[in-house]
C-alpha cells in the first residue's frame, strides 16, 4: 500500500512538473493568436497589457524549428587559407608557398582537421625541400620571446580562431540590428550556422552577412555643442511629435556606470619593464554614480515610472532655483501637466540620461533637464549620455527623419556602445544601459594599421587591459592623433558599434598602445578580437544555404499534425480494442508519455522540428510495444492458470529485461544518430532519446501503478482481451484462493 | 481478441529454404537498385534546389521547356508533392556555391520562370543552396554514423547474450538496411515518392537499425530466459518456442508501428514520406530477419561447428511434426 503511495505521488509530482514546463508554451500560442488576431491600433492597447507576458512566454515556449514556420538558415565558414596567405608577408610568398596554400585550402574542403594542422604538413612537403622555414614567410607576428616555427603555427592557429570569433561578434550585431525575432547564431570550429526564423529576403540577409566589417578610430565629441544640437533636435521635434504615437515602453532605470574609466596610455613595449607608468594613477574613477530614473516618453503611467514628471519638478526647481525665472514655460501648471509639458516639448532629451563632467577625471552630475535652459547656460566640459535598447530603437526612427538630420551638423554622427552593460548579467537584459556616443563623421585611421592586438593584465593594477600594436604607417599617424587630442576621448568603432572610448592620456608615439578600464578580462578579449578586426582579414564565405518559405512551413505544420493525431488515434484504437482495458491504461499512458516528451523538450528550450514530429510518432510506436510485451506475457502467465495479480507481477517483470533491452538499443541509435546528425537529424534524436526514456515510465512504471492499485482494492478481474476460458479460470482460481 | 497465440510454427526447419529468399532478395535488390541508378539529394550531391507552388496547375513539359529556355540546361525537375507544386534542381559546378552567382540562383529561376508564365502566381516555397563540402562531409559522416551503430548493438548484444548472437543480430540488421535501401532506390519516383538519398533518409535508415535489433533482442530474451526453464532442451527447440512464445507480440507490434507509418506515408507529404517508405520496409524485413536470419544464423554456425548434434534436428522435426498432430486431435475433439 506505501508502495503504490509512492508511486503515486511521484506520477503526480511529473505530471505537474511537466505542466509546469508546458504552461509557458500553452500561454504563449493562446496569447499570440489574441495578438494577431486584432489589428495595429488595438495591438498598442494590448500590447501594454500583455505584452511582458507574452515575451516571458515567448521565451519559455516550445519553439517550431525553421522547417514548421519558414526562414533562413545559413552555414558560413571563415576562410582560413586566404587569412594564412593574408597574413604572409607579401615579399617572401613564392611559388612553393603558394603551393601550400593551394594544397591546404583543398584539403581543409573535405576534412574536419583544423586547418593549422593541415597546412603544417603541407608547409613541410612543399616549402620544406627549399629550406625555408615559416619564420622566413611570418615575419610581422609579434612572437614576443619565442621566435620558432612552433610559435608561428601557434599564432597562426590563434588568429584563425580569433577570425572567427570576430566574425561571430559581428554577425550577432548585425543580426540584432536587423531585427528578425529570435535568431540563432552558433559556432561550431571555423563554422557559424546562423538562423533566421520567419526571415523572407535572403538578399539582404546575404548582404548583411557578407559585407567585411570596418574597423575605425573617430573622435568622440562630447562638449558643449552636442548637448546645443541635442536641444535643437528637441524644437524640431517638439510641434511635430504626436506623443500619442509614441508609447513606446521604455525602461529606462539606468545602473551604474563605468565606463568612461577608460583610458588609453603609452606602453612601448620596451618600456614595459619600467615601472614609471604615466596617468595610472588615475585609472579607475567612479565615473557617473548616478542611479536616477530617466525620462522617457513613456506614457503607460506605470506608478513610480512617471519620469517626465519627475524631470519636470527637478527642471522646474532648478530654474526657480537659478533666479526665479519669470520665462519658466509651465509656470502655474500642476505638476503632473508639467510633466506633460515637459516631455512634449523635449520628445528626443527625454530619451536618454545626460551626465556632465567638468573634465574626464572629475565626478559626474545628472543634468538631464538642462534642456530647458538657453544653449548660453550650457557649461563647457564632457557630457555622457545613456540609455536602455528600447531608447536606442526610438532614437534612430527619429534620427532617421528629414527634418531631425538637416540639423544635425556635416560632421557629427551618432552611434552607440555595442553591449549594453547590465548588473543581472541576463541575456538581453532589457534594462542594460548603453551609452550613446556623438563621433566625427570621417575616421581619424582605419584598423588597417593594426598589426595585433592582445588582452593582458597591467602588471601593476592587477586590471585587464588590452595592448594594441600597429605598423609604421599607423604608428605616425596615431602619435599625430593622440598628441593632439590628449584628455580627449577617442572610439574604436566597428561596424558603427563604439566598442570603447578611451580617454587618450598622452601622445603614443612609436605605435604600441594600451587600453585599460575593461571591467573583466571578458571585455578585454572582445576588444582585443575586434581591435584585430583590420588584421585578421579572413573573408567568410556562405557554404550552406536554406530557405524554407513560409506556406511550406504552415503545409509542413497542418500535415505532420494531421497524420500525427490520424496515427495516434488509430493506435490509441487498436490497443483499447485488442487489449481491452488493458489497452484503455496503455493510451492512457501513451498521451501523457507524448505530454512529458513535449514537456522535456520544454525544459530543454528545444526546438520542434519535423522529424521531430517523426520522432514522436516512433515513441508512439515504442511505447505500445512496452505494453504489447507486457500484455502478452500477462495472458501467457493467465493461461499457465496463474492467480490474476501473479500474472499481472509476472508479466512486468519477464517483460522488463526486453523492455530494458530495447529501449537501450534505440538509445544507443538515438544517440549515435545525435552525434553524426546535423540540426533537423539532432532534432529527431532528441525527441527520440527523450520520448523512449518517458516510455520507460509511463509504459512500464505508471501502467504497472494502475492494475496494483486496482489489485489492492480487491478487484478481482482484470481485462487484458485475454479469451474468456482464461478469465473464467482465473476468476475459479481467484474464488478457490 | 486474441490471434496468433499458442502457435507451434516450425521456423527454424524451414531455415534453409529462406536464406535463399533472403540471398534472392537481397542481391536482386540489389541490383535492380544499382542499374536503376542511386539519387542522391543535395544534401549529399550540393548544388541548387528550389521548390515553387503555381497558383494554377501547369504541366511539368512546359516548365522544363521554361527552365531550359532560361538557361538551366540539365536542371532536373520533378512534382514536390501535389500538382501545382514543382521541385527544379541545379547541380551547378559546386564551387560557385557562397558566390554571388549560386545565391541568387533561386530568385533567378523563380524570376525567369515567372516570366513565361504570365499570371500565373508563383510562390518559392523553399532554396537550398549546399556547397560541395557540406555534400562530402554528410555522405562520410552517413556512412560511419550507420557503421557506429551497428558496431555498438554489436558490442551491446554480445554483452548482454553471446558474441554469436550479436553476430547474427548485425547481419539481421545489414540484410535489413540492405533490403530497405534497395527498395528505396526502385521505387525513388513511383506513385510520387521522392526516395532520394538525404538526411531524412539517413534518420530513417539508423531507425531502421534501432526497430529491427528490438524484434531480435526480444526473440534472444525469451530464448535466454527458455534456457533456464527448460534446461537439456536443445537450442533448435528452445528457439522454435521462443519464437512462436514472442509471435503474438512480434506481430501486433510490427502491425501497429506499420499502421502509424502507412499514415505517415499517405498524409505527412513529401517532407517525410521518404522517412516513412523507408521505415515501413525496413519494420516488415526486421520482423522476418529477427526470425530468418538472426535466430537462424545462430542454429546454422552452431550445427556447422559441431556444438549441435545434428540428430536433434531430426528429433526436433518429430517433435514438432507430434505437436501439431496433438494440436489438431485436440481441435477435432473440442468440434466434436
Amino acid at each position: 500500500m506505501k508502495s503504490t503511495t509512492t508511486r503515486l505521488i511521484l506520477i503526480a509530482l511529473s505530471i505537474i512538473a511537466a505542466g509546469f514546463f508546458l504552461w509557458p508554451t500553452y500561454k504563449f500560442y493562446s496569447l499570440d493568436s489574441e495578438r494577431n488576431a486584432v489589428d495595429s491600433v488595438a495591438r498598442i492597447k494590448w500590447d501594454s497589457i500583455h505584452k511582458e507576458d507574452w515575451e516571458d512566454a515567448r521565451a519559455k515556449r516550445i519553439k517550431l524549428g525553421l522547417d514548421l514556420q519558414g526562414g533562413i538558415y545559413i552555414t558560413m565558414e571563415v576562410d582560413a587559407p586566404a587569412l594564412l596567405l593574408e597574413t604572409a608577408n607579401r615579399d617572401a610568398i613564392d611559388d612553393p608557398f603558394r603551393k601550400a596554400i593551394e594544397t591546404t585550402e583543398n584539403e581543409a574542403k573535405l576534412s574536419d582537421e583544423p586547418v593549422i594542422d593541415i597546412f603544417a604538413r603541407n608547409f613541410k612537403q612543399h616549402v620544406g625541400p627549399t629550406g625555408r622555414t615559416l619564420l622566413d614567410y611570418y615575419t610581422d607576428l609579434n612572437l614576443g620571446q619565442d621566435i620558432s616555427d612552433e610559435a608561428v603555427l601557434a599564432k597562426l592557429g590563434q588568429n584563425i580562431n580569433e577570425a572567427v570569433n570576430q566574425a561571430e561578434e559581428v554577425i550577432r550585431r548585425r543580426i540584432d540590428r536587423y531585427g528578425v525575432s529570435e535568431p540563432s547564431i552558433t559556432k561550431t570550429g571555423r563554422r557559424i550556422i546562423v538562423e533566421l526564423p520567419g526571415a523572407k529576403n535572403e538578399e539582404e540577409v546575404r548582404g548583411l552577412l557578407q559585407t567585411t566589417a570596418r574597423l575605425e578610430f573617430k573622435l568622440v565629441k562630447d562638449g558643449s555643442d552636442v548637448v546645443e544640437v541635442f536641444k535643437k533636435i528637441d524644437q524640431v521635434l517638439a510641434g511635430k511629435v504626436n506623443l500619442n504615437d509614441t508609447t513606446k515602453k521604455a525602461d529606462t532605470t539606468l545602473a551604474k556606470k563605468d565606463t568612461a574609466a577608460a583610458k588609453i596610455d603609452s606602453t612601448a613595449v620596451a618600456k614595459k619593464g619600467d615601472s614609471t607608468k604615466k596617468g595610472d594613477s588615475s585609472a579607475k574613477k567612479p565615473a557617473a554614480d548616478t542611479n536616477t530614473q530617466l525620462a522617457s516618453n513613456d506614457s503607460s503611467k506605470k506608478p513610480g515610472t512617471d519620469t517626465g514628471k519627475n524631470a519636470a519638478n527637478d527642471s522646474s526647481a532648478k530654474t526657480t532655483d537659478t533666479a526665479g525665472d519669470p520665462n519658466d514655460p509651465y509656470k502655474g501648471l500642476s505638476d503632473e501637466e508639467k510633466g506633460k509639458r515637459y516631455l512634449a516639448d523635449h520628445p528626443f532629451t527625454t530619451l536618454f540620461q545626460t551626465i556632465y563632467r567638468q573634465n574626464s577625471d572629475s565626478k559626474g552630475e545628472d543634468v538631464t533637464t538642462i534642456y530647458a535652459g538657453q544653449p548660453s547656460s550650457f557649461p563647457k566640459g564632457q557630457y555622457d549620455f545613456y540609455l536602455t535598447k528600447a531608447g536606442i530603437e526610438k532614437i534612430r526612427e527619429l534620427l532617421a527623419r528629414p527634418d531631425v538630420r538637416a540639423v544635425i551638423p556635416e560632421d557629427m554622427v551618432v552611434a552607440f556602445s555595442a553591449h549594453g552593460q547590465s548588473d543581472t548579467k541576463k541575456k538581453d537584459d532589457p534594462n542594460a544601459v548603453f551609452n550613446m556616443f556623438v563621433v566625427t563623421r570621417d575616421a581619424e585611421l582605419t584598423g588597417e594599421v593594426i598589426t595585433d592586438a592582445t588582452k593582458n593584465f597591467d602588471n601593476m593594477t592587477g586590471q585587464p587591459v588590452v595592448h594594441m600594436d600597429m605598423n609604421s604607417e599607423g604608428a605616425d599617424r596615431w602619435a599625430d592623433i593622440t598628441g593632439k587630442n590628449i584628455k580627449k576621448r577617442v572610439a574604436i568603432v566597428l561596424d558603427s558599434a563604439v566598442y570603447s572610448a578611451p580617454t587618450v592620456q598622452n601622445r603614443i608615439a612609436g605605435g604600441s598602445s594600451q587600453i585599460t578600464g575593461s571591467r573583466d578580462l571578458q571585455e578585454a578579449e572582445l576588444l582585443a578580437i575586434v581591435l584585430k578586426a583590420g588584421a585578421l582579414k579572413a573573408p567568410i564565405k556562405i557554404i550552406e544555404e536554406r530557405i524554407v518559405g513560409p506556406s511550406l512551413g504552415e503545409d509542413s505544420i497542418s500535415k505532420g499534425v494531421t497524420s500525427m493525431f490520424l496515427a495516434a488515434g488509430l493506435v490509441i484504437l487498436f490497443m483499447a480494442v485488442y487489449y481491452a482495458f488493458g489497452g484503455v491504461v496503455a493510451d492512457a499512458a501513451v498521451i501523457i508519455n507524448v505530454y512529458l516528451t513535449m514537456a522535456v523538450l520544454a525544459a530543454l528550450q528545444a526546438t520542434l522540428t519535423l522529424p521531430g514530429i517523426g520522432g514522436l510518432v516512433v515513441t508512439i510506436g515504442m511505447a505500445v510495444d512496452g505494453n504489447i510485451l507486457i500484455y502478452e506475457r500477462i495472458r501467457e502467465e493467465l493461461a499457465r492458470g496463474r492467480s490474476l495479480r501473479q500474472a499481472v507481477s509476472d508479466g512486468y517483470n519477464k517483460a522488463f529485461a526486453a523492455i530494458i533491452d530495447t529501449h537501450l538499443t534505440t538509445i544507443i541509435t538515438g544517440i549515435i544518430l545525435y552525434v553524426f546528425g546535423t540540426g533537423p537529424i539532432q532534432g529527431f534524436a532528441v525527441t527520440l532519446i527523450i520520448g523512449i526514456l518517458a516510455t520507460l515510465f509511463t509504459a512500464v512504471f505508471m501502467t504497472k501503478t494502475v492494475f496494483i492499485m486496482m489489485l489492492d482494492r480487491g478487484t478481482t478481474s482484470l481485462n487484458f482481451g485475454q479469451p474468456k476460458s482464461h478469465k473464467v479460470a482465473t476468476e475459479t482460481q481467484q474464488a478457490r484462493a | 481478441m486474441q490471434f496468433f497465440s499458442h502457435t507451434h510454427i516450425d521456423f527454424i526447419g524451414k531455415r534453409r529454404f529462406f536464406y535463399w529468399v533472403s540471398a534472392v532478395v537481397t542481391v536482386a535488390g540489389l541490383i535492380a537498385a544499382f542499374a536503376r541508378g542511386i539519387e542522391f539529394g543535395i544534401d549529399f550531391e550540393g548544388g541548387t534546389e528550389a521548390a515553387f507552388q503555381f497558383s494554377k496547375v501547369v504541366p511539368l513539359d512546359e516548365i522544363r521547356t521554361a527552365v531550359d529556355n532560361a538557361g538551366f540546361k540539365g536542371a532536373e525537375l520533378k512534382s514536390y508533392g501535389g500538382d501545382d507544386k514543382v521541385l527544379v534542381r541545379v547541380k551547378q559546378d559546386t564551387s560557385i556555391v557562397g558566390s554571388g552567382e549560386a545565391n541568387k540562383l533561386g530568385r533567378t529561376l523563380q524570376e525567369k520562370i515567372q516570366s513565361a508564365f504570365p499570371g500565373n502566381t508563383m510562390t518559392l516555397l523553399k532554396v537550398d543552396n549546399i556547397g560541395p563540402k557540406i555534400g562530402q562531409e554528410m555522405r562520410g559522416k552517413a556512412l560511419i554514423a550507420v557503421l557506429v551503430a551497428m558496431a555498438a548493438i554489436l558490442l551491446y548484444i554480445t554483452f548482454r547474450f553471446e558474441f554469436l548472437f550479436g553476430l547474427g543480430a548485425v547481419i539481421a540488421l545489414v540484410h535489413d538496411v540492405l533490403v530497405a535501401f534497395a527498395l528505396a532506390v526502385i521505387f525513388n519516383g513511383v506513385f510520387g515518392l521522392n526516395l532520394e538519398m538525404n538526411m531524412a533518409m539517413l534518420a530513417a535508415f539508423l531507425t531502421v537499425v534501432g526497430f529491427s535489433i528490438n524484434d531480435t533482442v526480444i526473440i534472444f530474451d525469451r530464448i535466454r530466459e527458455n534456457r533456464k526453464l527448460h534446461r537439456g532442451e536443445n537450442l533448435m527447440m528452445l528457439m522454435n518456442r521462443s519464437i512462436n512464445e514472442t509471435l503474438p507480440r512480434t506481430i501486433n507490434t510490427a502491425l501497429t508501428v506499420a499502421l502509424v507509418l502507412v499514415i505517415l506515408l499517405i498524409f505527412s507529404g513529401e517532407v517525410l514520406n521518404g522517412f516513412a517508405f523507408t521505415m515501413l520496409v525496413g519494420i516488415l524485413t526486421g520482423t522476418y530477419s529477427s526470425i530468418y536470419i538472426a535466430s537462424a544464423f545462430v542454429i546454422s554456425v552452431l550445427v556447422k561447428q559441431g556444438k549441435l548434434d545434428p540428430r536433434a534436428e531430426r528429433d526436433f522435426a518429430e517433435h514438432t511434426q507430434r505437436i501439431i498432430e496433438e494440436t489438431r486431435q485436440r481441435k477435432a475433439a473440442v468440434a466434436r
